[in-house]
Parts: C-alpha cells; sequence; structure tokens
C-alpha cells in the first residue's frame, strides 16, 4: 500500500468501504428509505474499514458529517457517489450490492448534495442584492426613459451565467469591474438618446425593386418599359440590399426605426416558403425574420421595428436553405436579370438558375419584393411622456433640476431617493456646472451617476437595520414587476407601494390582474419557457449536416418559438399545466409544419393548428426543440431526454454520470445495425450503471421514434453497419412498473401524474420569480401553491396567481 | 446569268430556255405570266393579273415585254410562286418544302451572330444592282452551313463567295433584320436562313457537275455546259464564265495551273463577282478538276468544322422540361441537323454525362465552361425521317440544377463530357442583356 499513489489509495479505500457492506438496502427502491437506512448501510457495509480504529484512505464515515449545506461534507459525499457510480464498488472480489441497493444509496446522496446546493445559493444576508440580468436592465432601461439599448451588441453586456437555464439566480449574478465600466458606458449612450442636443426628426424613405436590385439601371429599364414591372426576386440563401448608407434621402441616426417591406412569398409546391431576415451585416445577425407565404398578385406588407445605429447595413435574405448551389451569371451580377413575372421571364437571364417552371410555378421558395420603406427615428408619444419632467425645462434652474433628479432616482431606483443619497447627484451637477459644462451636460452627467449607481442595475431586498422575512411594498412591487415583465414596476405599481397597500391581497390580486393583461407580460412568456426548458441549449450541437440535411438556422428558431409561443397560448387562455404533457394542438409555422410532415399551412407566421393522432405530437415532450436539445447534433440521447424529463417533469434531477465515462462508440461497419437503444441496454447490464439508468432511461425511449432534430421516424438510420436500419422501440417500464407503448403512451401516464408535473412546475416557476435556487424549506409553499390551483386543473394563469399570493413570493 | 446569246434569265425560273429566240421569247413571257398569277396567289390582297397568250402573241413587243417584267417584278416581287410563305417558330422545324431560293455573292459576314448579307445575282435591273442594299440575312438557330461539300461556319465562308440559299420570312416580332430604306422592291421580306451553301457545295450535293465545252485563256472565258442530275434552281445549261490567273485550279492534293483545264473535265466551280454581275456574269473563284480535289477540300473544311463544333458544342433547342423535386430536372433536348455526322455518332456513343449550356437564336453563349448545368444522359432517341434543321436525335439528360434558359423552344448548346470545357472567346460569348 505504501507504494500505491493517493488515488489508488482512495480507490481502495472505497473498495474496502463496500467490501463490508451487507444487504441492508435490498429491495429499498425510494430515497426516503435509503437515507433512514443508510446508518443501517454503512454500519453493514463500510464501517469495517472506515470507523474509529481503522480509516482506509484516511476516510472516516462514522463520523463524517452530513450536512449538506457545508460545502466539505457534501463534495467528500460526491466523492463516494461518483466511486460507486464508476464501478470502483464494490470491488470485485466481494460481494456486490443489488442494483437496487445501490440506487438508493446513490439517490439519497444526490438528493443531499442538490438540496445542500440549494440550500447554499438561496442563503441570504440582512439584505440580498440581485442583479439585472442584461435582459432585464434593456427592458428596464425602455421602460424608464423610452429608449432601446441593445445589449446583445458586441461590446456592450456579456452574456448573464445560468443555472439550470435560469438567467436570474442572485447568487450567480456577480458584478465585476467589467460590469461597472459598461454601465456607465451604457448609461451614458443611453441619456444622450433620450435627451438629444437637437430635436430628433423623423423621415421616411423608400427604396424600390430597381433601387434594391438594379440600382444604375433605371434609365434603362424605363426604356424597356418595363421599370413599373420590375420586381426584386430574391432564391434561397441569396440576399438583396435592404438598406444602404448611399441610398439618397436617408439619414441614419441612432434610434429606432420602422421598416415596412411590400413582397410576395411563392412556396414551391411541396416545399418551404420563403423565409424573410433582415440581415444587419454589421452584426452578423438577423434583426427580422419570417416566413412569406403571399401569392404573386397579393402582396403582403410586412412590417418590424428596429434600433439602428451608423454604420449599418442592412440586407434582406431568403433564409432557406437551398438546392440552389455554386452560382452562375445571375449571382454573379444582378444586373441583366430582371423579373417582372412567373408568366413572362423573357429578361430574366437564361444561365441564372430556373426559378419557375414552364408554368410559372415556382421551383424554389421565392420573395419578390417590391419596395422596402424605413421610417424614422420613431419617438413614440408614449415614449415621449416617459421623459417628462426628467430634464428641466428652463437651463440653469436649479431647483427644477433637484426635483428633476429625484424624480429620476425615485423611478430608477424603484423607490424614494434618501435625500442624503440624492445629494451626492446634485453635487455632481454643481460640479460640471462650475468646470463649464453646459446645463445640459451637467444634467447628464448627474443622470449617468443615478444609472450608475447600485440602486439602479441591483434589486434590493431586505434592510441593514432591522431583520425581517417579509418584503416591503417596494420591494414586492419590483418582484412583481421583475417576475412578469422583467423590468420596473410602473407608475401603478409604484403608487401602490408609495401608499403602502400593495400587500394587500385584494390590491395584490387587482395589481396581478392588470399586470397579466399588458403587452408587456410577452416578456414573461417569452423567458420563463426558455430560461425553464433550457432553450438555449437547442442549436448547442449543429446537427451534421449530412445527416440532416434539411436542418437550417431558421427551423432551429421555429423550434424556440414554437415553444415559446405554446407557452404563450396556454397563458393566453389560461390552459391547464397538462397541456404541457399532451395536447392536440401546437404552435407552428410553415417551416415546422414542413418539419413535422403536417399538412402544409397556407399563410406565414405562427398560428394553432389541430393535431391528428398520425402527426404524433402535442405537449412540449415531443416539440423538435426539446427533442433536439437533448440530442447531440449526430443522434439522439435518450439518458439525457431522460434526465430532462425527470427535471421538467418530475423535479427531480438524477445523478451525474462518473466522469470519463466513455460515449457509445460507432457502431462499425462489419457489425449489424442496432439501435442506439440496443447499445445503451448492452451498457446498463452493469449493475452500478443499471442504478441510475433504469430510472432514467425508460423516461428517455418513449421519445426514440424521434431523431436528433425532433422528426419522426420507425426506423432509426444508421450510416455504418451491416444490415438494414434498424426499427425503432419505444416501450418501456417505468421504475413504479407501469408499462407503455411508445410516446403517446407514455404522455398519457404522465397526465395522470399531474399533481406531481404541477409540483414540479411551481417549483421552476418559484424559481425564476424570486431570483433564488428553491430549498427544503420551501417544499410546503410549493406543495401548497400547487394544490391551490389543483381544484381547477392547474390552470396556468392560476397557479400564477398562487404563486404571487403566496408567502413563498412575498418573503424574503 | 448571261446565256450564251447574251439574254437574261430570271434566277432560277428559267426552266426551258433551250430554243431558238422565238422559243425563248415565248417562255419568258409564260413565266411572267406565271409569275404574276403566282405572285397573286401567294398574298392576300394585291390585283390578280390574267394575261392570255393569244392577246400577248397579238400586242405584245419587246418594249411591251420587258414593261412586263418590271410590273411583275414590283407586284409580286422576285420570287413569287415558292410555296405559302413559312413564319418560322422557336421549338418548330420547318417543312420540307419551306423557303423560298435565293443566290448571291456574300458581302458581309458577322459571324458571330450568324448574320450576313448577300448581293443578289443579277437580272439585267439597274436599280437592284446599283440602287437596291444587298439582301440582309440572319441564320436561323437551325440553319445550316456548306462550303467546299462539307459542314461549315459562317465565317469560314470568304467575303465574295457566292452562295445559295433558302430563305423565310422572319419570326414573328424579330426585328434582327431592319428593312430597306431604298429599294425596297428589289429587297426580298424573305431575310432568315435555313441553309446556305457555295456552289460546289449546292451543286454536288444535287449531282450537278459541269462539263468543259471550251477554254480561252486570251479571252479570259471557261465555256462549260451542265452536267450529271440537273439541281433544282441555280444555273443550268450552256454557260460562259470568266477566267484569269486569280482562278485557283484544284487538282489532287494541290493547286494547278490554268493549263490544266481541257474540255470535257468535269469539274465543280465555285463563282465570285465579275463586272457584268447585273447582266448575270460570273468569274470563276475556284475550279476542282478531278475527284480527289474535291474531296480534300471537303476533308479540310470538315475538319475544320468539327474542331470547331467541339469548343462551341452542338446546338439544339429544348423539347420539355420534367422538374423534380429541388429544383432539378430531366432536360429534352433535340440537336439541329447539318452538322458532320460523326459528331452524332460521339454523341450516340457517350453514355456519360452531357453538358447543357444556354444559348441564344445566334447560338451564342454566355460563359458556357462555367455556366453549364448538366448531368447523366437519361436517354437519346432517333426521330426517323426527321425535319429540315433536325438531326433526328433527342437526348434526355438529368439535370443536377435547371437554368432559366431550359425552357422549351430555347436554344442550349450541348456538350458530352467528353468533349473540351472551354471558354470561349469573349466577342463570342454574350455578357450582358445588350448582347442578346
Amino acid at each position: 500500500m505504501s507504494r500505491q499513489d493517493p488515488a489508488m489509495k482512495l480507490l481502495m479505500t472505497t473498495l474496502l468501504l463496500f467490501a463490508t457492506l451487507g444487504g441492508h438496502l435490498a429491495g429499498a427502491d425510494k430515497p426516503a428509505t435509503a437515507g433512514r437506512a443508510i446508518d443501517g448501510f454503512l454500519k453493514d457495509h463500510c464501517l469495517r474499514c472506515h470507523d474509529a480504529t481503522k480509516q482506509k484512505g484516511d476516510l472516516r464515515l462514522d463520523t463524517l458529517g452530513r450536512d449538506f449545506s457545508n460545502h466539505v461534507d457534501a463534495e467528500r459525499w460526491a466523492e463516494i457517489m461518483t466511486r460507486i457510480n464508476a464501478g470502483e464498488m464494490p470491488p470485485k472480489d466481494e460481494a456486490k450490492p443489488s442494483v437496487n441497493e445501490l440506487g438508493a444509496v446513490v439517490d439519497w446522496i444526490a438528493g443531499q448534495i442538490k438540496a445542500g446546493e440549494a440550500a447554499r445559493m438561496a442563503k441570504r444576508g440582512p439584505i440580498a442584492h440581485y442583479r439585472l440580468s442584461r435582459e432585464e436592465y434593456a427592458n428596464t432601461i425602455y421602460d424608464l426613459l423610452g429608449v432601446h439599448y441593445d445589449v446583445l451588441l458586441p461590446g456592450t453586456f456579456s452574456e448573464d451565467p445560468r443555472w439550470h437555464g435560469f438567467e436570474r439566480i442572485g447568487s450567480l449574478l456577480s458584478l465585476s469591474p467589467s460590469h461597472v465600466e459598461r454601465y456607465f458606458k451604457a448609461a451614458e449612450t443611453v441619456l444622450e438618446r433620450a435627451f438629444p442636443e437637437q430635436p430628433t426628426k423623423s423621415t421616411v424613405f423608400r427604396a424600390d425593386a430597381i433601387e434594391m436590385a438594379h440600382r444604375n439601371e433605371r434609365k434603362k429599364l424605363e426604356a424597356m418599359g418595363i421599370a413599373k414591372q420590375v420586381r426584386a426576386v430574391v432564391w434561397p440563401e441569396h440576399k438583396l440590399p435592404a438598406l444602404r448608407g448611399y441610398w439618397g434621402g436617408l439619414h441614419i441616426q441612432p434610434g429606432m426605426y420602422r421598416a415596412r417591406i411590400q413582397l410576395s412569398g411563392l412556396q414551391p409546391a411541396g416545399g418551404r416558403a420563403p423565409h424573410l431576415a433582415i440581415w444587419h451585416t454589421e452584426l452578423k445577425r438577423t434583426i427580422f425574420d419570417e416566413d412569406i407565404i403571399a401569392p404573386e398578385g397579393k402582396p403582403v406588407i410586412v412590417q418590424f421595428e428596429t434600433f439602428l445605429s451608423p454604420p449599418v447595413e442592412l440586407d434582406i435574405y431568403n433564409a432557406v436553405a437551398g438546392t440552389i448551389e455554386g452560382h452562375t451569371r445571375n449571382v454573379l451580377t444582378m444586373g441583366s436579370n430582371y423579373f417582372i413575372s412567373t408568366s413572362d421571364t423573357r429578361y430574366m437571364e437564361p444561365t441564372g438558375y430556373k426559378l419557375t417552371d414552364d408554368a410559372g410555378k415556382p421551383l424554389h421558395p421565392l420573395l419578390l419584393v417590391d419596395w422596402i420603406e424605413w421610417e424614422g427615428p420613431l419617438v413614440s408619444e408614449a415614449d415621449q411622456r416617459k421623459r417628462d419632467g426628467l430634464m428641466p425645462t428652463t437651463a440653469g434652474d436649479m431647483n427644477q433640476a433637484r426635483a428633476s433628479l429625484q424624480l429620476f432616482a425615485d423611478r430608477a431606483w424603484r423607490r424614494p431617493a434618501l435625500a442624503a443619497e440624492l445629494a451626492r447627484y446634485v453635487t455632481v451637477l454643481e460640479q460640471e456646472l462650475a468646470a463649464g459644462e453646459s446645463f445640459r451636460s451637467a444634467m447628464l452627467a448627474a443622470m449617468t451617476g443615478i444609472l450608475t449607481s447600485k440602486n439602479f442595475f441591483f434589486i434590493e431586498e431586505g434592510s441593514a437595520t432591522q431583520r425581517r422575512a417579509r418584503l416591503n411594498d417596494w420591494e414586492l412591487a419590483t418582484r412583481l414587476a421583475y417576475f412578469l415583465w422583467g423590468s420596473m414596476p410602473d407608475e401603478a405599481l409604484l403608487a401602490a407601494a408609495r401608499a403602502n397597500t400593495l400587500h394587500q391581497p385584494e390590491q395584490l390580486r387587482a395589481h396581478l390582474k392588470r399586470m397579466l393583461a399588458d403587452p408587456k407580460i410577452r416578456r414573461f412568456t417569452e423567458a420563463f419557457p426558455r430560461q425553464w426548458l433550457q432553450l438555449h441549449k437547442v442549436g448547442m450541437f449543429p446537427p451534421d449536416p449530412k445527416l440532416y440535411p434539411d436542418y437550417d438556422v431558421w427551423l432551429e428558431k421555429s423550434m424556440v418559438l414554437e415553444t415559446t409561443g405554446f407557452f404563450s397560448e396556454v397563458f393566453a387562455r389560461n390552459l391547464s399545466l397538462s397541456e404541457f404533457l399532451h395536447s392536440d394542438w401546437t404552435m407552428l409555422n410553415p417551416r415546422l409544419a414542413l418539419h413535422y410532415q403536417v399538412p402544409p399551412l397556407t399563410s406565414s407566421g405562427f398560428q394553432r393548428v389541430a393535431l391528428r393522432p398520425e402527426d404524433h405530437r402535442g405537449g412540449l415532450l415531443t416539440q423538435a426543440s426539446v427533442l433536439s436539445l437533448t440530442s447531440d447534433g449526430t443522434r439522439h440521447r435518450p439518458v439525457h431526454r431522460g434526465v430532462w424529463v425527470s427535471e421538467a417533469v418530475f423535479g427531480h434531477t438524477p445523478p451525474p454520470p462518473p466522469p470519463n465515462v466513455e460515449p457509445l462508440a460507432p457502431t462499425p461497419a462489419n457489425v449489424p445495425k442496432a439501435t442506439v437503444r440496443k447499445q445503451l441496454e448492452a451498457h446498463a447490464s452493469n449493475a452500478n450503471c443499471a442504478s441510475c439508468h433504469r430510472k432514467i432511461d425508460p423516461l428517455g425511449f418513449a421519445f426514440d421514434n424521434y431523431d436528433a432534430i425532433g422528426q419522426w421516424r420507425t426506423q432509426e438510420v444508421m450510416t455504418a453497419g451491416q444490415g438494414t436500419n434498424p426499427t425503432v422501440d419505444a416501450s418501456g417500464t417505468l421504475p413504479d412498473g407501469r408499462r407503455y407503448d411508445g410516446p403517446e403512451a407514455f404522455k398519457q401516464l404522465l397526465t395522470q401524474d399531474i399533481d406531481r408535473f404541477a409540483e414540479a412546475f411551481v417549483e421552476q416557476l418559484a424559481t425564476f420569480a424570486v431570483r433564488r435556487v428553491m430549498t427544503v424549506d420551501d417544499l410546503a409553499q410549493i406543495h401548497a401553491i400547487a394544490q391551490g390551483s389543483a381544484k381547477d386543473k392547474y390552470r396556468l394563469k392560476d397557479v400564477v396567481e398562487q404563486l404571487v399570493l403566496s408567502d413563498l413570493f412575498q418573503k424574503r | 446569268m448571261r446565256n450564251a446569246d447574251n439574254s437574261l434569265d430570271v434566277v432560277g425560273k428559267s426552266r426551258h430556255s433551250h430554243g431558238g429566240p422565238e422559243d425563248r421569247r415565248k417562255t419568258k413571257i409564260e413565266l411572267s405570266v406565271k409569275i404574276a398569277r403566282s405572285s397573286a396567289l401567294s398574298s392576300s390582297g394585291p390585283p390578280v393579273l390574267h394575261v392570255s397568250p393569244a392577246f400577248i402573241n397579238s400586242f405584245i413587243t419587246q418594249r411591251c415585254f420587258w414593261a412586263l417584267i418590271f410590273i411583275c417584278l414590283v407586284a409580286g416581287g422576285l420570287h413569287a410562286g415558292e410555296p405559302a410563305a413559312y413564319v418560322p417558330k422557336l421549338g418548330e422545324f420547318p417543312p420540307p418544302d419551306a423557303g423560298t431560293y435565293y443566290a448571291g455573292e456574300l458581302v458581309s459576314v458577322d459571324h458571330v451572330n450568324r448574320r450576313g448579307a448577300i448581293r443578289l445575282d443579277g437580272d439585267g435591273s439597274d436599280g437592284k444592282y446599283h440602287s437596291a442594299p444587298s439582301h440582309r440575312f440572319a441564320l436561323l438557330p437551325y440553319g445550316t452551313i456548306r462550303y467546299h461539300g462539307a459542314p461549315a461556319e459562317l465565317r469560314d465562308i470568304p467575303i465574295g463567295t457566292h452562295v445559295h440559299g433558302r430563305f423565310v420570312l422572319p419570326p414573328a416580332g424579330d426585328t434582327t433584320i431592319a428593312p430597306p430604306t431604298r429599294e425596297p422592291q428589289h429587297v426580298p421580306k424573305e431575310t432568315h436562313v435555313i441553309t446556305l451553301e457555295d456552289d460546289i457545295s449546292f451543286y454536288q450535293r444535287q449531282g450537278q457537275t459541269w462539263t468543259i465545252t471550251a477554254v480561252d485563256l486570251k479571252k479570259g472565258t471557261l465555256a462549260v455546259t451542265s452536267s450529271g442530275t440537273t439541281a433544282a434552281n441555280g444555273l443550268r445549261g450552256a454557260k460562259t464564265l470568266e477566267i484569269d490567273l486569280s482562278t485557283r485550279i484544284w487538282k489532287g492534293r494541290q493547286f494547278a495551273e490554268l493549263s490544266e483545264l481541257a474540255a470535257q473535265q468535269v469539274v465543280q466551280l465555285n463563282l465570285t463577282w465579275a463586272p457584268e454581275w447585273k447582266n448575270g456574269v460570273f468569274h470563276i473563284a475556284d475550279v476542282w478538276i478531278d475527284q480527289e480535289s474535291r474531296d480534300v477540300a471537303a476533308e479540310q473544311q470538315r475538319r475544320l468544322h468539327v474542331h470547331h463544333q467541339h469548343h462551341r458544342w452542338l446546338a439544339g433547342w429544348i423539347d420539355h422540361v420534367e422538374h423534380l423535386a429541388g429544383g432539378h430536372g430531366i432536360v429534352t433536348v433535340t440537336l439541329f441537323g447539318g452538322m458532320d455526322p460523326s459528331l452524332y455518332d460521339e454523341v450516340r456513343k457517350h453514355t456519360g454525362g452531357f453538358d447543357i449550356a444556354a444559348a441564344d437564336v445566334t447560338l451564342r453563349s454566355w460563359w458556357q465552361d462555367h455556366d453549364k448545368k448538366g448531368g447523366d444522359r437519361v436517354e437519346l432517341k432517333e426521330l426517323p425521317n426527321p425535319p429540315p434543321g433536325s438531326s433526328g436525335i433527342q437526348l434526355r439528360v438529368n439535370c443536377w440544377a435547371l437554368l432559366e434558359g431550359y425552357r422549351p423552344g430555347r436554344i442550349v448548346r450541348v456538350r458530352p463530357h467528353s468533349w473540351p470545357n472551354s471558354k470561349l472567346p469573349p466577342e463570342e460569348r454574350i455578357q450582358n442583356a445588350d448582347d442578346r
């Protein structure tokens, strides 16, 4: 032993520990049972080598602490669990505990570790600080000043850290010096735009098809007599100028612009709809996109608003993965290639790709653009009103200036600014004036100070002088606003806080009702499902283009939009949480309809679509986003799908896999093809692996009918191996013995567990709302909230209301 | 054409002019009347001229005769009497009897666009020779050219060569050839060419030869008479033609001296301008005095033509496109006729891939080595008895991408993958819309 290295020493210690284990936990299935039986388990299997008399590997278990919120204890237990999972225990020359025994022990340790982690993350002092996420920062700036600040621009804010998808967990959102620097930069930019030196003048500019596609050929086209007929045709994966600095009459200033585009979208039979994407060449990203289905003779006008700041160059892009590859003359030169109609192609370059068949029907998804119009910078009356009173009307009037700064700080900090707090910024104003700055400039400097105060970018709860569990009304207003609007409270909420009435249940209920009906609720219905379901992982492993040639960026985006759109629909109609498990409808756009092989849609945009049994869809679990985020880009991953279901549906995070687990090897060319399931089953025959996999895998096997990008299949297509592609087996048995045969049956079983799902959902919702991880102390509250909405089948808005009215929400 | 007695034939219409002066006079009158009648029949509205032989015998004097000729020409155009006017259409080959025969000397060539002009053979008319513009023409996409007895391109034929062609009206809406601004009565409306041949090709194809009857080097004349199978149209009978040291004498594989010419030699001729052109007099540019020399000339031209086509690819037009998913499709092309048979044999034997480049009615392509698309040959069919302009070969190619130019009736150029994929000289490429 003296020659062994420390790792080997620990291994041997663990082996000896298990060599002494008996069968105390035989037949134990539930973590609770394991928890009660752990002492007996340790006594029979471990203590022979790890007690007061012998401490193999310097490990003593009879006195090992069980305060899992203590990081040291938790790490030692995690190491023990890893050794078990890795199959290093028990040693080969000792009797092995049964699968059930091992599973129970591992579950108990994993559960305790998770609870300990939650307790650590939820720990809060007299004052808790929750930094705004960058998304919340942008929302708050807009609601405060009517200025759009693009936090996704390079050089603005970095991505916020996530915990299980949530971007707003206070214990993770720390503050670094770089944050402070960026807050300064952002504040200066925002205030300059809100209070420009010269009043902003809005202009309208329209570029027609000739301007976009044949800029120097207007006279020639007029001479040809087709100038009024020319439309700019954009075929798949090709672009057209949407905005150029050299377009006369268009002078872009920083601000919001409204774009209007008149165009037709021709969809080939059985093919994809053309996809309009507005591509920002500087930012290298799409700022707007939508499928377009509109007949040639009935163009539509698409409208959107976006923030523009020079230099800016935008393209109209037909973002459909096309079969048009390589290039020909009409790609090299738009000149000499004039589209006027699908029935008259005589002005098209014969060497260009054939876009329509001989009957004039499209062969590819085509956009036919007539014109694009830009209007801006836009300053709406509502946005303008947000700035009322914030800038003195009389330059040099210090009384007005103090009042303006007070008003601004009260709003920005979401509570009344104390006189002492405000005095610092009045001093800044005075110093700037003394240094010779203009009154406007000095005011902006003082306001910049207010916006870069911790009182702005931190949500504060609690007080240094008074230890209290319940939020005061200002804090409650802020929590409510950031929960549902992702932003600061509006004046009505602040007024209720000022009146100290918000905490009153009727007042709170009334404000909640008002907030749920406000358009800003869209921020919640988009952000919560995205974070809850970890949709940021969609596309994390880009699908192999050889295996999935039809996969494209818009499909990926559509997958996410289906899920967030589905959540919005459940929310808007106040449907039951059971819809998330199974539904006879979903939200589709033409791209997803094609992907799912459901009847094609005849109009663009997302729409509620009734599902037939043969569509094999319904609920969240069979949505392409979920199926794809649990795959690796090459093949589906039943284990990851099982873990996802376990977490999202049952609120249970399975034990992590041991380190250095070898991935499934690709099927060799000389052996028969076998499904991933078959390969996994071979892997899970090891008792140590089986202890977890038997619980996880059945939750994932149920979705084996869906490939790595969520397409339905009955055979698992394999590129290597011998023989035919194997048939999918999507049947299985849940850990409690219930059997299912295919995803539909599986979802039916899940709906029978709706109470369990509802509690898991409330836990996720509460995590989002109160910005911290739930702990064992919160379980009773979570249960009560779920039960409060059970009588009416867990309708989504009811669940939200139950949460908001609960102590869990109103306490720190 | 000036006859031995210095009288005139109307080119291509003098079918029975071998009698004495009186007979010839009657024949001319009958012919004129026929022309007038045909002219009236061939057009929808012009007045019909009915003239009885008795009337002619009683009243016509020599002066009246010429006046009548003039009236007939004005009323009916030069070559009324041909079948009903044919208007070509893209995607449709002409009927076998389509076209009107004209002959003349090639006076200008735009070989890239397959256009040119001929000075029509003289018929004694001052206005036609001195004042009327030359007859401008454009070759139809399937229009064929033969030179020295082999397929050719327009650029192979030297300016000054006397050629024979079949001409049709322009396609509807075609403005390739602008109407004449002067002496329109002398300029035919048939501006589009189905076939164009030099003399040797024209006569040899029809089996007509020339037998030398007398050689007079001092006078610079060669007397010949037609022999073999009499050609439809063109010259026939006894002719006296000009000759001098500029005349090339083809013998065997080399050129010979004028002294090699001798009576009774059966020869082929290529003609050119002579000072008395107005009156149908020709100068001889080339004389082939034996079969070997004719074979050599034909083989040289054939090789030039094959080389040219290998790089420019065979022309044809799209019959049909089967559109498949994803912008793919099977393209059916009929290759035009008139090329050297060896080229078609290469196509027949090539079972691999083919490329198809978009072209226009002049057969010019854009950037064919770069812009062509293609794929595997699916089928090759041979149509029996193909119409004029067609090779009878119909090719189906499964193309991995389709071009705008792949529409029924549109012109393409086709390459078996075994042929060169060359970038053509810039003058031959269509570069922009203005070139179309």
